[in-house]
């Protein structure tokens, strides 16, 4: 087996990950979060998850390459997500995993956050099918992505006009008084609901709207309205029942739009990923109607599904396999870095 | 510029995101205020696209602040929720200076008006039947001048 | 001992290759200033193999790290800091931290650098070059301190007295590290000198989500 070995730094939010990997081979996922410090902000505070960053990335690495079996020097190539992020956040894992490519004599991979994200499925379900349609949905994201070439081409089909789908959920939590952030506790609370118990408008799926575009802000504010109203009126507010209508909504434009892609691309693989990928009704949502149009339906478990370096490590790897060159030395760190740009 | 504005539909917003944007010049600071849903993103919208930029002003919330060229005056739009003041604006690092920018906040009041000598505060509010509203208030003589003028 | 120095907590990276020993002190090898504003992630790598190619030296060879721990503006600072730390883990040689404004200038001085917010970060040093007061942060008019000054002479105009222009500088960094380099063991970890807490606060009574 002589794979290439890649080291993979993720600093681009709250999560320091570093993840090594041979080949297709998962060797270490080793990863460290701030969270518990952002709960209270209702967000991810850059300042705090910038310094936990420096505090956690040594000790990180030195899991990582404990639970890999391997040394500093065995590793063959560096990959680091470049963009998109938060600046401060995003700079300090460019920074060291320049340091550790510097150090070791190895090349540097300044990868997209989100080409990641779909790479990461690759550890778990082998090669990705060429072409497939991608569908990443996080706190900061929401994006359907033609994926030709995860090495070297990707094409933005759409993304949201405001805002990311977590994001919607983190403000639906807060309106509903559940904690930061959101996903889980609205997942776990529309169990209990009922999903047609409130019927809540899906942005953009007009005739005439954009097809692979998402606004969920027009949802996010119907839900506010309602939950008004019931509190104005001095009703108890359902909590259940408006996560899961909520919840619904957000399933229903998503997994549309995504299965719309496939047809109208004539492409039979979705790969989801992203935070919100880890939401059971999204989940099963996308499985039942990919079953039903004939799409082979690809999720990561929830735990790669979420930031963490193997992603990084796993783009990496295809970037070294696919012979793409390696970043400049002067690489930094673009907080909007456009989705068509996988490496830079 | 009249002070109050009904907004019946997100072209109104839009449009007094244009006129605003009109009147904008280096170093303007704009507070925007309003609950959840009133259309802070939307007025911001309006004012990157009379300022000219192209690419999609959407939602800052995850990264913050982003920084909006292309167009007459760099566009910087925060979202303030997680910041705890002005300084923290300067410690992002943006590759744009207030100065040289029009700076648009959401969820700043109260903590970002140092960042210029003065401001503009837009008030939104969603009234029950769903018309926004936007009240403009400025604070400082220059505003004052430039509303009492269009 | 072959030291590799570094400092990111101005708007001028240092990056310096330096023979050191306690009897014979500091001998500078190569030096790179660079204006980087806040592009230090950029350009910190790129300097420091500028430094091993003008001294001849690959990374290999390079025996200790010494990095500013600042006090300077955050998200530049930790460029420097997790770069010192990441190569000195992955080479397995020490790291050490000093306060960067101990090594603008020299002798009896207060040192003077930006902040932001309208506030300088300094630090005051006895003749021998030992720090007496700071590092701390304080507006220029009130810090109350006769100098002479050291460092950004922006601020003279606000402390009402001149400041002597000067940077963090190679030998500066490794004569404040000399005692941690004398014995490695007794290196502090590589925490930077923030002297400011993160600004934010919980969003509970200012920002109603609705009303």
């Amino acid at each position: 087996m002589n794979e290439p070995i890649v080291l993979g730094f993720e600093t681009s939010c709250d999560e320091t990950g570093v993840g090594i990997v041979r080949g297709h081979t998962l060797l270490a996922d080793a990863l460290a979060t701030s969270m518990a410090e952002h709960e209270r902000f209702g967000g991810v505070v850059p300042e705090i998850a910038s310094r936990a960053h420096l505090e956690a990335m040594v000790p990180t690495v030195h899991r990582a390459l404990a639970d890999a079996g391997i040394a500093a020097s065995d590793v063959d190539a560096v990959a680091v997500t470049s963009g998109p992020g938060l600046t401060g956040a995003l700079l300090v894992g460019v920074a060291a995993a320049k340091a550790y490519a510097l150090a070791l004599g190895k090349p540097l991979y300044g990868v997209n956050h989100l080409a990641a994200h779909v790479a990461v499925d690759e550890l778990q379900h082998g090669p990705l099918a060429e072409p497939s349609i991608a569908m990443l949905v996080s706190g900061g994201h929401s994006s359907l992505l033609l994926v030709p070439d995860l090495a070297q081409e990707v094409q933005s089909l759409g993304r949201t006009i405001d805002d990311a789908a977590g994001e919607a959920f983190d403000k639906v939590a807060r309106v509903l008084g559940l904690p930061f952030p959101g996903g889980p506790p609205v997942d776990r609370a529309a169990r209990e609901g009922d999903a047609r118990a409130i019927a809540f408008p899906r942005g953009l799926t007009g005739p005439r709207d954009a097809a692979y575009d998402f606004s969920f802000s027009g949802l996010k504010t119907a839900v506010a309205r309602w939950v008004e109203a019931r509190e104005r009126a001095g009703e108890p507010v359902p909590v259940a029942d408006v996560a899961a209508s909520f919840q619904e909504a957000v399933a229903d434009v998503l997994t549309a739009k995504a299965v719309r892609a496939c047809r109208d691309h004539g492409v039979d693989h979705l790969v989801l990923g992203g935070g919100v990928a880890a939401n059971s009704r999204l989940r099963a949502l996308a499985e039942e109607r990919c079953a039903a149009a004939g799409i082979v339906l690809r999720v990561p478990s929830p735990r790669l599904c979420t930031d963490n370096g193997a992603m990084v490590a796993a783009l990496g790897s295809r970037l070294v396999a696919a012979g793409v060159a390696p970043s400049a030395p002067d690489l930094g760190a673009d907080s909007s870095l456009p989705i068509d740009v996988v490496s830079r | 510029m009249k002070r109050e504005h009904l907004l019946p539909t997100l072209a109104d917003t839009h449009a007094l995101g244009r006129e605003l944007a009109a009147a904008a010049r280096p170093g303007d600071l704009l507070v925007l205020v309003g609950p959840l849903g009133a259309g802070k993103t939307a007025l911001t919208q309006g004012i990157g696209a009379g300022l000219g930029v192209r690419e999609p002003v959407t939602s800052p919330t995850f990264v913050i602040a982003r920084v909006h060229r292309g167009g007459r005056i760099p566009l910087v739009h925060v979202d303030a929720y997680r910041l705890g003041g002005a300084a923290d604006v300067d410690d992002l690092d943006l590759d744009a200076s207030t100065e040289e920018s029009v700076t648009v906040v959401e969820w700043g009041q109260g903590l970002v008006e140092q960042l210029a000598e003065e401001h503009l505060e837009v008030r939104l509010d969603r009234r029950d039947d769903d018309v926004r509203t936007a009240l403009l208030v400025p604070h400082g003589p220059g505003w004052t001048a430039r509303l009492d003028v269009g | 001992m072959l030291v590799l120095a570094l400092d990111t907590a101005t708007p001028t990276l240092v990056a310096g290759l330096a023979r050191w020993s306690a009897g014979d002190g500091v001998t500078v090898l190569a030096e790179r200033a660079v204006p980087s504003g806040t592009k230090h992630a950029e350009l910190l790598t790129p300097a420091i193999e500028g430094v091993l190619a003008d001294a001849g030296l690959a990374i290999g060879a390079v025996e200790a790290v010494v990095t500013g721990l600042g006090p300077g503006p955050f998200t530049g600072l930790r460029v420097g800091v997790v770069t010192a730390a990441a190569l000195a883990d992955a080479r397995g040689i020490p790291a050490v931290g000093v306060c960067s404004l101990d090594a603008v200038g020299t002798g009896a001085r207060t040192v003077v650098t930006d902040a932001r917010r309208k506030e300088t970060y300094w630090a005051a040093y006895a003749t021998d070059g030992t720090r007496v007061e700071g590092p701390a942060v304080a507006r220029p008019e009130e810090l109350g301190l006769p100098g002479p000054f050291t460092g950004d002479p922006a601020f003279a105009e606000r402390l009402g007295a001149p400041v002597t222009p000067a940077d963090v500088t190679t030998a500066g960094l490794l004569r404040a590290a000399a005692p941690q380099l004398a014995d490695p063991g007794s290196a502090a970890p590589l925490v930077p000198l923030y002297l400011r807490r993160p600004d934010a606060v919980p969003p509970t009574s200012i920002k109603p989500v609705t009303r």
